[in-house]
């Protein structure tokens, strides 16, 4: 009985001195009270009652159950003890020793960064000495009990599973120096510096404070005593497993760090390819630093392949998701971005994100009221390309763009942008594409058959089924994408008919032989049917010319004008429809015209004219007191302004009789007059006009004077000359006094919104959405309204 | 067909389906620009008030220049005195009387006008010999127009 | 104030003098061409019978040297002479 008590006694007298003592102490006096409330004193308590238990059971020695069940607790409490031991030893010893070598030595001013590197390096380094070699030492003396263990199978199984280094980590840092983490971050900071200040690739910013506290020349000293102190920190950490406890946080931010800067870095280069550089660079900087820090291991490996094919990926990935918009507009410069972000595109959601992104990106930038609709078109083109190159299945293009194509559908002007930059002198990108044969040969079921001109062309609906295989993503014809906005190609050829009419009314030479190109070219893309009626338009100006010739060389002396007045006759069902207002012209001119028609009518016996005097050419010039103002205005419009010549003032309804017109059409023509500032209304329904130039007085800023001239140029039946109304009247001045006060008042608001308000606020104020909203676009110009998601505010 | 004068025929064929005169309408599922069905409903107050016909145009390259081709088909022949029980009909517009200035439509009007005209219901008198004679086309036919009062 | 006219372009349109709107025999419009033209005009004139009828002269002529015209006007059935 006494045998295995003495033989504990006997070997925990040479090894454990203190175990023993304690033991002692308590079987001495089993049934004194406890001195302290320490745990190891309770620890005693409880290996003093085993003790006894044990004895006790082992007095009653046949009963061998109770023995192995004593033996059993007796072992457990023991090995707890012996584990507390340890541990205490370690808070005891080990943490106060390495805590007070950082502890006890007083941080340099924190300005100086080369006396902080130096002092951080040695005090590091000789903390983390200490600290080994007080693990060493329980690492040695846990050992001896491991040894004293093995005669006790319970015992030894019990404490096997003690490991040094995890208690020791776990004990010295359990209540670290409160600038404990704050000296890591630099050491582990620093230490990229040392690892990489060769190749001058420190994006941290340790360098620039180190370059200006040290002198040059002692530079690659601090370097070395950094490395040097780092790779002592650093084994003894690896050699401790204390990598994760002390390190593995700031490794982590460090590297996020490298990894925002080397992303930075990349930022709007898009002409370069930037996912193999940064391989590379992970190859050439981090991967190295990170085997120093963590030493050769698969997590060590496992990180560098994480940083390279996720980390810096996918943090590339994000920056060109959120450039796209900017990559397309460089595009085709930004080829290699856009072969980068291919190649990054790894997960489902990237996409996803990417598609959301840059939707929010046209939205914001694009598809707003102060977006010109050709910088929409161009914008809108570029994509196309783009998107094809990233994704040529074409989703992402149809995706992206969804809303694009919509808000070009909602576009009044789209179409007349689309055609006019398909015929335009200046270069443009549909004008190459126009040109390009290869493109042009998607035409062909369209030109073979000028006689049945029936379309074969079916348009692919806007909301495409995406699991479906779509013509419409498929086809690389941007041409033939753009006119899919509208589903049919009749809407283009009209809007070229719309076009060329004014393009050719609005010539005052017959000179045509740029349309004539133009014909060409359109007639491969559209079918030689299709643009019969541009063909018969283009003949009428050749014809003209010559038949004017002949006319007026028939015109006789009486009637001649003192200015020349030539005539395009048009074959009318090739045309547009042109109002026929009536339109009481001078009598000189009437006289002219009457001759004229006669004159024709022995040139083309069976053929009468009928003249269209809302469309046509006046260059006229107004004299006054002080100076001439020169305009070109269609007939009915010169007509109107040579009534004053006659009498002044004219009230509403003597105009309207005068005209012979309505007092709606009476109105329109005077609103261009009097937004020229030539014609004044004072009082009510009272005109005249202006004596001096000087009177003219501010002219009106904000609208553009092109577009009242073109209303007063063209007067073609149809939505633009109605809608065109009021634009003349909006009244800059008071308008951007009514839209300051709200937006003052409410921050931001959207265009519709402030429409509405100026209906309650305003009610008199003459303005409708087509004017309001080019007033907002050019206050966004002029720099007084600034835009973004569809909302104005005032720029302060 | 790609004749010359597909245009016209065009034109006839969406004026029909737009506005068709009372009794005359198209057939709706008509592909074939050369050849029409046009379903005819005997006039009301005649002898084959609310009866259903049906023609069958047939055009070629020359029209308008020559006549349709024009039959009555289908179980339901008009028993008329210038109409043979094989659906051939004898009215000389259709042949030496043709003008381009005729259309399906006046065509279809001038039938139904007939069948309104008609005293009687009867097969014209030489039908059974026409009929066992007849080639496939009435074109081909010399026509006697012995009768013009019906 | 004076107003001078430096320049005047004029736009007209031409008609044919004649009362139907189409021609009888393509019923294509008059002012346009008939079906065999693609240009209106002067290459697509216009011709009038002695009976007042009209047509696009590539129409009647087609017409009266076709087999079944008999020399007649399509309208009147009068003999056409031009």
């Amino acid at each position: 009985m006494s045998a295995l008590a003495a033989s504990i006694a006997a070997q925990a007298a040479s090894r454990l001195p203190a175990v023993l003592e304690h033991c002692r102490s308590i079987v001495a006096s089993a049934s004194s009270s406890p001195s302290s409330p320490s745990t190891l004193v309770l620890e005693q308590q409880r290996l003093g009652a085993a003790i006894q238990a044990y004895f006790g059971c082992a007095d009653a020695a046949d009963d061998r159950q109770r023995r192995a069940s004593a033996e059993a607790v007796l072992a457990g409490t023991l090995a707890d003890l012996i584990l507390s031991e340890c541990r205490e030893s370690l808070r005891a010893q080990a943490a106060p020793a390495f805590w007070a070598v950082l502890a006890n030595t007083p941080q340099p001013d924190q300005s100086n960064s080369g006396a902080i590197a130096t002092w951080l390096a040695k005090n590091m380094q000789a903390a983390f000495a200490v600290l080994e070699a007080s693990i060493a030492a329980h690492e040695t003396l846990f050992e001896a009990v491991l040894d004293f263990a093995q005669s006790i199978p319970s015992l030894s199984a019990a404490i096997r599973a003690f490991n040094v280094n995890t208690e020791a980590g776990a004990i010295v840092f359990a209540r670290p120096l409160p600038e404990f983490a704050a000296m890591v971050e630099q050491f582990v900071t620093l230490s990229y510096w040392a690892h990489a200040v060769v190749h001058d690739d420190v994006p941290n910013d340790w360098h620039k404070r180190i370059c200006d506290d040290v002198p040059e020349e002692a530079i690659e000293a601090l370097q070395q005593a950094v490395g040097a102190a780092t790779a002592a920190v650093f084994s003894v950490c690896q050699r401790r497993k204390l990598q994760h406890r002390v390190l593995m946080p700031f490794v982590l931010s460090q590297l996020d760090i490298l990894v925002k800067a080397q992303t930075e870095a990349m930022a709007n280069l898009f002409a370069d390819s930037c996912h193999e550089a940064a391989g590379q660079w992970i190859d050439t900087y981090p991967a190295p630093w990170l085997r120093h820090v963590l030493g050769e291991s698969d997590e060590c490996d496992q990180l560098i392949s994480y940083l390279k094919t996720q980390w810096l990926s996918q943090s590339l990935a994000a920056l060109r998701t959120t450039e796209l918009f900017d990559i397309i507009v460089d595009y085709p410069e930004s080829a290699n971005a856009l072969s980068d972000l291919r190649a990054l595109l790894i997960h489902p959601q990237q996409r996803a994100a990417l598609v959301q992104t840059l939707r929010a990106s046209f939205e914001r930038r694009l598809l707003h009221p102060g977006a010109n609709t050709p910088d929409i078109l161009t914008q809108y083109i570029s994509a196309i390309r783009a998107l094809r190159q990233l994704d040529e299945s074409g989703v992402i293009l149809e995706q992206v763009c969804a809303p694009v194509r919509e808000y070009l559908f909602g576009r009044e002007d789209t179409i007349r942008c689309i055609v006019s930059s398909l015929v335009d002198d200046a270069e443009s990108d549909l004008r190459d594409e126009l040109a390009n044969t290869n493109a042009s040969a998607n035409a062909d079921s369209d030109v073979s058959d000028t006689e049945d001109a029936t379309d074969s062309w079916n348009p692919v609906p806007l909301n495409a089924d995406l699991t479906q295989p779509s013509s419409l993503r498929k086809t690389s014809d941007i041409i033939s994408l753009l006119i899919s906005i509208y589903g049919s190609k009749e809407r283009f050829v009209d809007e070229y008919r719309a076009l060329l009419s004014d393009r050719l009314i609005s010539t005052l030479s017959y000179d045509i032989d740029k349309e004539l190109r133009n014909l060409e070219l359109l007639k491969l893309r559209f079918g030689e049917a299709n643009m019969l009626f541009s063909e018969v338009m283009l003949r009428d100006i050749t014809e003209s010319k010559r038949n004017n010739t002949s006319v007026q060389e028939r015109m006789p002396e009486s009637v001649k004008l003192d200015f020349p007045l030539n005539v395009i006759i048009l074959s009318r069902l090739y045309w547009p429809n042109f109002k026929t207002e009536p339109t009481p012209l001078p009598k000189p001119v009437e006289d002219f015209m009457k001759a004229y028609e006669a004159a024709f009518e022995i040139l083309k016996p069976t053929r009468a004219l009928h003249w269209k005097h809302s469309v046509g050419i006046v260059t006229i010039s107004l004299d006054f007191e002080d100076g001439e103002l020169e305009f070109s205005v269609a007939p009915a419009m010169a007509s109107l302004i040579m009534l004053f010549e006659r009498d002044d003032p004219w009230t509403l309804g003597e105009l309207v009789e005068a005209t012979e017109s309505s007092t709606a059409v009476v109105r329109k023509r005077l609103a261009f007059w009097i937004a020229q500032r030539v014609v004044i209304e004072s009082p009510a329904d009272t005109f005249s006009v202006i004596s001096k130039i000087a009177d003219q007085g501010v002219p009106l800023q904000g609208i553009d004077a092109d577009s009242d001239e073109e209303d007063a140029l063209h007067n073609i039946d149809g939505e633009a000359g109605e809608e065109a109304e009021g634009d003349e009247e909006l009244d800059v001045t008071q308008c951007f006094m009514f839209v300051s006060m709200m937006l003052t008042n409410l921050g931001s608001l959207p265009a519709d919104r402030m429409l509405t308000m100026m209906g309650m606020y305003a009610p008199t104020m003459p303005i409708d959405d087509r004017s309001f909203r080019r007033f907002l676009s050019n206050m966004v110009a002029d720099g007084k309204l600034a835009t973004s998601g569809g909302e104005y505010q005032l720029v302060k | 067909m790609a004749g010359r004068f597909t245009r016209r025929l065009q034109k006839e064929l969406l004026d029909l389906q737009r506005s068709p005169p009372t009794g005359v309408k198209l057939e709706d599922n008509t592909t074939r620009l050369d050849q029409w069905r046009i379903h005819l409903t005997g006039a009301d107050g005649s002898l084959y008030a609310g009866e259903h016909f049906v023609l069958r145009f047939r055009f070629g390259n020359n029209y308008p220049m020559e006549a349709p081709e024009v039959v009555f088909e289908g179980p339901n022949i008009p028993m008329h005195g210038h109409i043979y029980s094989n659906g051939h009909i004898c009215l000389n517009v259709l042949y030496n009387e043709w003008s381009p200035a005729l259309s399906v439509q006046s065509i279809c009007l001038s039938l139904l006008s007939m069948l309104s005209s008609s005293p009687e219901k009867s097969w014209p008198p030489d039908n059974d010999t026409y009929v066992r004679r007849a080639i496939a086309s009435p074109k081909q036919t010399s026509w006697a127009f012995h009768d013009d009062t019906v | 104030m004076k107003v001078r006219v430096k320049n005047w372009s004029a736009v007209a349109v031409w008609r044919w003098k004649v009362d139907d709107d189409t021609c009888g025999i393509c019923r294509m419009a008059f002012d346009g061409c008939c079906t065999d033209c693609r240009l209106p005009g002067d290459e697509c004139p216009l011709v009038w019978g002695q009976c007042k009828h009209c047509f696009h002269m590539h129409c009647i002529l087609k017409w009266v040297h076709s087999p079944n015209a008999n020399q007649l006007c399509p309208m009147c059935r009068q003999e056409w002479k031009f």
